[in-house]
């Protein structure tokens, strides 16, 4: 390799950080910044009981005899529902998993996440465990079971 | 009758109230006085005990018999959280008519607890009354949970 090689090499690796958190801004920027169209909230009736934990956001398939649809686009809604989403903190701790409502939620830009929650506890985003919001909790249960 | 079961029991004697019973292939689950009951569905838990589906459907007969019997008292117990049992009702059963049902069907020994929470694994067992997990039919079931498509007409707007 000569020298001047040697300098491009150099400038590439010295600048590869400073790409790598342009990129992760931008992701972070393109998600936060992406306003909420709709969300779809597939639910387990509020007083339902299973003999076993919905352990996974989709187990609540499972038990489509009693699942529940409906999809919100009331601005109001979405943009408290958004506040508190983005309000979401990861969770450190491992705790005992038992889901009950699935919310798919579309942005205006077309991307979807989709985040889980149990009927008190257990509030899991993008699949990522996170600390439980009783605001956002509150907020879809009152919409849900009213 | 082998000193369990007591929710059944009243189930099919109290002639006060009506459940209403389906047996399904999915997911074993009461709401609102009705039971779907998968009858080759057991619950494998944390204490490493199997509970049997027929110990399976006690359970849920007893969240429907109470419901049913003492309304206020369901509710109120179900919509208070437990931090291990995920509500106060999901505790007073497991503690309560779960552990009496599994003793008298022999699918926990003495000391020995069905679990201490809410948590189980779904098994296929080889009868309605076993606790012997069939491990093919076992592994076929989680992966038809992994493959089902919730599938909807239209998406109601609020």
């Amino acid at each position: 390799m000569n020298m001047m090689q040697s300098q491009i090499y150099r400038k590439i690796v010295s600048i590869l950080p400073l790409l790598w958190v342009i990129f992760m801004f931008g992701c972070n920027q393109s998600q936060e910044g992406d306003q909420i169209a709709k969300v779809r909230i597939l639910y387990l009736p509020e007083n339902a009981t299973t003999s076993a934990p919905v352990l996974e956001c989709n187990d609540i398939f499972y038990y489509s005899n009693m699942l529940k649809d409906t999809t919100i686009k009331e601005d109001r809604f979405l943009q408290s529902f958004s506040k508190e989403l983005h309000k979401l903190e990861r969770c450190s701790e491992e705790k005992a998993i038992d889901l009950r409502i699935k919310c798919e939620i579309t942005y205006k830009s077309e991307s979807v996440s989709v985040l889980c929650l149990g009927a008190y506890f257990n509030t899991v985003l993008d699949g990522v465990l996170v600390e439980d919001n009783p605001t956002l909790l509150r907020l879809i249960k009152e919409k849900i079971y009213r | 009758m082998n000193g369990g079961g007591d929710p059944s029991w009243e189930a099919a004697t109290n002639p006060d109230i009506s459940i209403g019973l389906v047996e399904s292939t999915e997911g074993s689950i009461h709401d609102n006085g009705n039971i779907f009951w998968n009858p080759s569905l057991g619950n494998y838990t944390e204490t490493g005990a199997v509970l049997s589906p027929a110990t399976v459907l006690d359970h849920e007969f007893d969240h429907a018999v109470k419901r049913l019997t003492n309304t206020k008292e369901f509710n109120k117990n179900v919509q208070t959280p437990d931090k291990d049992y995920g509500n106060k009702e999901e505790k007073r059963v497991i503690t309560g008519s779960e552990q009496k049902t599994a003793k008298a069907n022999s699918e926990i020994k003495d000391g020995q607890v069905t679990r201490t929470s809410h948590q189980g694994t779904p098994v296929v067992t080889t009868g309605v009354t076993s606790t012997k997990i069939d491990v093919p039919q076992t592994k076929k079931y989680h992966e038809m949970k992994r493959r089902k498509v919730y599938e909807y007409d239209a998406e109601p707007d609020i």
